[in-house]
């Protein structure tokens, strides 16, 4: 069975947070393998954190998702989440730690900043 | 350029609704259009960033430098780790390496400095801010062929 979820039906133009799945939770009917294609038309952009719950979502439901009509910043997003769903590549970075005891010296590197 | 804010903005709001543990922040914003760059600063007065991995079990982190030293490195407070943590170094690095703006991050009593000269965290002794603030310094004007999209991970 296949059906069409148009997200700018029930979500703003930008959709920033990841509270925002509560939409798909409350207004998607789907089963497991249902073929479910989300229309993006008119979605101007999505967050990171929003993409994530999104595809996490996906999979916990185990939708088969087809996405349509994604711009290129949103589809970006959303092929970031989706590739880092499968690996995470991370190097640590260290970060200096500079101590202050003198207040003035303080000051004076924050006018610098 | 209007994406590349809506990312930083975005990012910057969810850590406050889904890590401060209040209902509530303020976002100010101003156009320097002489000087060629938005200043926008974000805060809550929440538990902080140490508050948000001590909530969530993380015993090893003893003070305010390492939380932010985990944060930075994209270590999330949530027990689903592999997908999460990314919005502050992502953040951060197209900000500074992409578009030569500035980042600003204090929380408790340490704060975090990173611009195309300085990369530093700095605690501090007599004074903190109970919660997190972040401050970005946009410029107006991407560099020639930055893209955003590349810096996302």
């Amino acid at each position: 069975m296949e059906s069409i979820f148009k997200i700018v039906n029930y979500l703003p133009s930008t959709i920033t947070t990841r509270k925002a799945i509560e939409v798909f939770e409350n207004n998607l009917i789907c089963s497991a393998y249902n073929k479910i294609i989300f229309d993006f038309e008119d979605i101007d952009f999505v967050s990171r954190a929003f993409a994530d719950e999104f595809i996490q979502f996906i999979k916990n439901k185990k939708i088969n998702a087809i996405f349509i009509h994604e711009n290129p910043n949103v589809r970006a997003i959303l092929e970031a989440v989706q590739k880092n769903h499968s690996k995470r590549n991370k190097t640590y970075h260290n970060i200096a730690v500079t101590h202050f005891e003198d207040k003035e010296k303080l000051n004076h590197l924050l006018s610098l900043i | 350029m209007v994406s590349v804010i809506k990312y930083l903005i975005s990012e910057a709001i969810d850590n406050i609704t889904d890590h401060s543990e209040v209902y509530n922040g303020w976002i100010m914003a101003q156009n320097y259009p002489y000087k060629g760059y938005i200043d926008v600063c974000i805060v809550d007065r929440g538990i902080g960033i140490k508050g948000s991995y001590t909530k969530s079990g993380n015993i090893y982190i003893k003070n305010d430098v390492e939380a932010l030293k985990m944060a930075i490195n994209g270590k999330s407070t949530k027990k689903t780790t592999e997908t999460r943590g990314y919005g502050i170094d992502t953040s951060r690095r197209m900000l500074v390496d992409g578009m030569k703006g500035k980042y600003f991050l204090f929380s408790g009593k340490a704060f975090y400095i990173y611009n195309s000269e300085l990369e530093q965290i700095i605690p501090l002794r007599d004074y903190g801010w109970n919660g997190t603030m972040l401050a970005l310094q946009i410029p107006a004007q991407e560099p020639t062929n930055f893209n955003y999209t590349t810096f996302l991970e």
